[in-house]
């Protein structure tokens, strides 16, 4: 705990030195936090899930869950242009257990340099959001960038539903031969996915096939920001086979090896106009067996965010309603539920399904500080049935 | 009358690549003289200005420089061209910054500074008051495009 608390900070001190840099050299630090405060009431939604959470959850409570106030962390971005072409951005998140109560957390989300060659291609080499759907790639869980108070589950990198982060090679670009449409694209080859879906292959994946992405956007050119996105992925994932019921454990050095197929679907529509906005998001995976030992194979999951909001006052008050829903598949599937202990241990955890639609307002009290307040409803699972969050969300 | 249909045609295509004259009372959008795009149309100029294209035809980076505070050329700026208040253009470059690790454009304080910016800098593109621009300006800068100030 010493050593954490000296490297978090000796980041800080790095980051401080870093902005008075900042005015010498092309360097820029930005960021975002957010704080809130909530209310939960009426019990948690379904009783039985609560009781296995408390023993078999994965967090000591449900994820993103706002119960009293509230401190999700710092996060910054350091920005600096090397050359004409060539950018190196990193992107270090000091966070608070979004499951816990204390625990602080150094997270690297994004560390890469990005080639500029001109407007149709270009790379980036390094750790990145993994090129897939909307949110992951444009609004991950950065509280002032979202309308709504609730982080989605379906791009939880603690869930690691979806494979939030990849480390690779990133291609991408914007085509525009289509009179005003225009098209962006973007595909990545990374390293695989871990053992278990929570750890990030961040260095070293030791030859296992790597994670190929696509992405096309087709940008219209009507209302302030409008596009509508087909994207993918394709990983093969290396884990061991792991008893069927919550709780079961397996160790790596002597479970039996399970290799899985997964192939990721995730379209989108994003619509901000004058007067209001639709985010419309939907996920769908599948793993198949690749060894053939494994029973009730393929496994499938879904998952949908859909929000609607409004621009009203100049543009200053933002009414929205959103539903979202995470599907698992039987008691997880041998691989979404899994966890990994220091000492090569593979528990098969329990984590719930969401299921929830959110009422709210956003007020953009000033440019970089937005005040939400939210009313949430959970049809089912171990989160309380209602739940109130204020929250002040801010970029710098 | 094929001949006269002709001229007028070469007419035409040779004017559509002449640079364009800007006067007193318009906003002109200014690029480097060196700079070897032709004349712009609104929505080219919003695309480098608000950095959708990063790179000029010829590869040069694009550098978009705005204006401190809210003088009427960025009060023309904001409402012709970028088509945002300035707290949704904040938020625009917040989301750039963050989403394609795009640096926010430089804020300076005067068109002379904006046209000293863009003689400086091939791919700088940038707006000031189209009777600021001095004579001898105008041999180290080119107008793209005009936008009518009230």
């Amino acid at each position: 705990m010493l050593i954490k608390r000296i490297s978090i900070l000796l980041v800080g001190f790095l980051l401080l030195s870093t902005a008075q840099l900042a005015i010498a050299a092309n360097i820029e630090v930005s960021g975002f936090g957010d704080l809130s405060y909530g209310y939960l009431w009426d019990g948690p939604a379904n009783e039985g899930d609560a009781a296995l959470y408390k023993s078999d959850g994965i967090a000591p409570f449900p994820l993103s869950q706002n119960d009293g106030f509230g401190n999700v962390g710092i996060d910054f971005t350091i920005l600096a242009e090397l050359t004409d072409r060539l950018t190196a951005l990193s992107e270090l998140n000091i966070q608070l257990d979004r499951g816990g109560t204390s625990d602080v957390g150094l997270d690297l989300e994004r560390a890469y340099i990005d080639y500029r060659i001109n407007n149709r291609f270009n790379l980036q080499v390094g750790s990145f959001f993994t090129p897939i759907g909307f949110h992951n790639r444009t609004l991950y869980s950065r509280a002032w960038l979202m309308t709504s108070i609730q982080i989605p589950d379906f791009d939880e990198e603690e869930l690691g539903l979806v494979p939030t982060h990849s480390t690779g090679i990133h291609a991408y670009g914007n085509l525009t031969n289509w009179g005003t449409h225009s098209f962006n694209y973007a595909v990545s080859l990374a390293n695989s996915r871990g053992r278990d879906p929570k750890t990030l292959i961040l260095n070293r994946d030791e030859g296992a096939r790597k994670t190929v992405t696509g992405l096309l956007e087709w940008v219209l050119p009507t209302h302030r920001d409008f596009r509508i996105g087909l994207s993918g992925w394709l990983a093969e994932i290396n884990t061991f086979k792991v008893g069927p019921a919550i709780g079961d454990t397996a160790n790596i050095s002597t479970a039996e090896p399970v290799k899985l197929e997964e192939i990721g679907f995730n379209p989108y529509l994003v619509l901000y106009s004058k007067h209001y906005n639709l985010i419309l998001e939907y996920v769908s995976l599948r793993q198949n067996d690749k060894k053939g030992n494994l029973t009730g194979s393929p496994f499938e999951f879904e998952a949908f965010i859909g929000e609607f909001s409004l621009n009203l006052m100049d543009d200053k008050v933002h009414p929205y309603v959103r539903y979202d829903f995470t599907d698992l598949p039987g008691t997880g599937g041998p691989y979404l539920t899994l966890r990994e202990d220091e000492d090569g241990n593979l528990t098969r955890k329990y984590v719930p399904e969401f299921k929830a639609v959110m009422f709210g307002v956003a007020y953009d009290l000033f440019a970089l500080n937005r005040i939400k307040a939210e009313v949430i409803h959970n049809f089912d699972g171990p989160r309380a049935n209602y739940g109130f969050t204020i929250q002040s969300a801010y970029a710098f | 009358m094929k001949f006269i249909t002709l001229i007028k045609c070469s007419l035409t295509v040779i004017l559509l690549g002449m640079p364009l004259t800007a006067v007193a009372g318009e906003l002109a959008i200014i690029v480097n003289s060196e700079n070897t795009v032709g004349n712009l149309d609104q929505n080219d100029i919003k695309k480098y200005l608000l950095k959708e294209n990063l790179s000029w035809p010829n590869g040069a980076k694009v550098r978009s420089v705005d204006r401190k505070g809210s003088p009427p050329e960025r009060k023309v700026f904001l409402k012709e061209i970028a088509q945002m208040s300035p707290e949704n253009l904040e938020k625009y470059w917040v989301s750039k910054r963050y989403e394609k690790g795009i640096p926010v454009p430089p804020r300076l304080g005067g068109d002379q500074q904006i046209i000293e910016y863009v003689q400086s800098f091939e791919g700088a593109i940038s707006y000031v008051n189209a009777s600021s621009i001095g004579e001898a300006q105008r041999a180290t800068i080119k107008i793209v495009g005009t936008v009518p100030m009230p």
